[in-house]
């Protein structure tokens, strides 16, 4: 089983073998929605500064989050990261499931597993946050999303 | 009164945002200030917008919500002044509403969060070729973001029945999803990539897997 983390949660242990992107130690270079990963560079992002997350990602079999909540939604810097994943998808649209849909580019991409970590505004901001990324991850092709408060993580005591 | 207008997209002043941004101005006939958060920090931005009296932001929809750059605007931004208003305008790639609507959901709710006068989320799909198809083709939509703009810049709030004509379709319906579908398989919507690839030499290139594990390639 290949793991790989993405964390913006202080104090997250992981096995000294498991790539971590690591959203507190390392500023991503956000989207500059110029199209050279679809149109020009097919796959590539315009910006390197992500190549080997890119490469340990599409190894992988699960890629695990740890991540805060931001003004009741996800951090700027984690949404930078959404729009970062655009390339390992194709710009053909699809209609198959009634509705639009970007086609996946790769064969599979790893499961999902989310922990977060911070206080919602209200139930309904919580809600919207777990939906927001079950939505996040559909649109990604992620066969298996699991969207979870950081506790249960911590309670669970699952090994990486 | 003073209203700003921040946009809110990746591409500046060369994307469609940018185009929304002005067609809305010329029907207001007000010289609204644009501010890009494509071009200067966060902080400044928000600060900016601690001053207006009505705060309008554009943004094109990245994957189902904000772009980055907007949601790293949103974490300066500070409470509103009593009276002070906001209100947003999304355009999308995709055709139908549905594709917005957590974003809709989010951006009503950072508008009460702190504590601002919602005017409302404006959400406009099928947008992607906006600033690059030729002029019959926008016709329709330009109107009607002139009109957003002229009724604004009389009421200070957003027109109803323009939204709604500007929001289309919340859903594909079946029958059309499945006509769609069909086209699809008959290679004729990616007609217009193909020419991208080709124009730009990469046509072999348009489906590759450069990040796919050495194994399965």
């Amino acid at each position: 089983m290949r793991t790989v983390v993405i964390s913006e949660v202080d104090s997250i242990h992981i096995a000294e073998n498991t790539f971590m992107l690591d959203l507190n130690a390392r500023a991503i270079k956000d989207c500059a929605g110029c199209w050279s990963c679809w149109q020009k560079t097919p796959g590539r992002c315009a910006f390197k500064d992500l190549d080997d997350f890119y490469t340990a990602f599409l190894q992988a079999d699960k890629a695990v989050f740890f991540i805060g909540v931001s003004c009741d939604f996800v951090s700027g810097r984690l949404k930078t990261l959404f729009d970062r994943m655009i390339p390992h998808y194709l710009p053909y649209t699809s209609w198959k499931t009634g509705e639009s849909m970007h086609l996946p580019r790769y064969d599979r991409y790893p499961d999902v597993e989310v922990y977060y970590k911070g206080a919602f505004s209200s139930d309904s901001a919580r809600q919207l946050y777990e939906e927001y990324l079950a939505r996040v991850f559909y649109q990604f092709h992620i066969k298996r999303a699991v969207i979870k408060p950081l506790g249960e993580y911590e309670q669970c005591g699952v090994a990486i | 009164m003073k209203t700003l207008i921040i946009n809110g997209s990746p591409r500046g002043k060369s994307g469609n945002t940018e185009v929304f941004v002005r067609q809305f101005i010329l029907g207001a006939g007000q010289d609204y200030p644009v501010r890009y958060a494509a071009q200067e920090p966060v902080k400044d931005l928000a600060a900016a917008a601690a001053q207006a009296d009505t705060l309008l932001i554009f943004m094109p929809l990245y994957v189902h919500a904000m772009p980055g750059i907007v949601m790293k605007l949103f974490e300066q931004m500070t409470p509103a002044n009593s009276g002070q208003k906001i209100g947003f305008v999304v355009q999308a790639g995709f055709v139908e509403g549905a594709q917005v609507r957590f974003l809709v959901r989010y951006l009503n709710h950072f508008a009460e969060r702190l504590g601002y006068e919602n005017l409302g989320v404006i959400t406009k799909g099928d947008a992607a070729g906006t600033s690059m198809v030729p002029a019959f083709m926008t016709k329709k939509l330009f109107n009607r973001l002139q009109a957003l703009g002229a009724h604004y810049s009389q009421s200070s709030q957003f027109h109803k029945d323009t939204a709604a004509l500007l929001a289309g379709i919340y859903e594909i319906p079946a029958r059309k999803a499945k006509l769609y579908e069909f086209f699809n398989r008959s290679g004729i919507n990616h007609i217009a990539w193909h020419k991208f690839w080709r124009d730009n030499g990469v046509f072999e290139k348009g489906l590759d897997r450069p990040f796919a594990p050495a194994t399965t390639d």
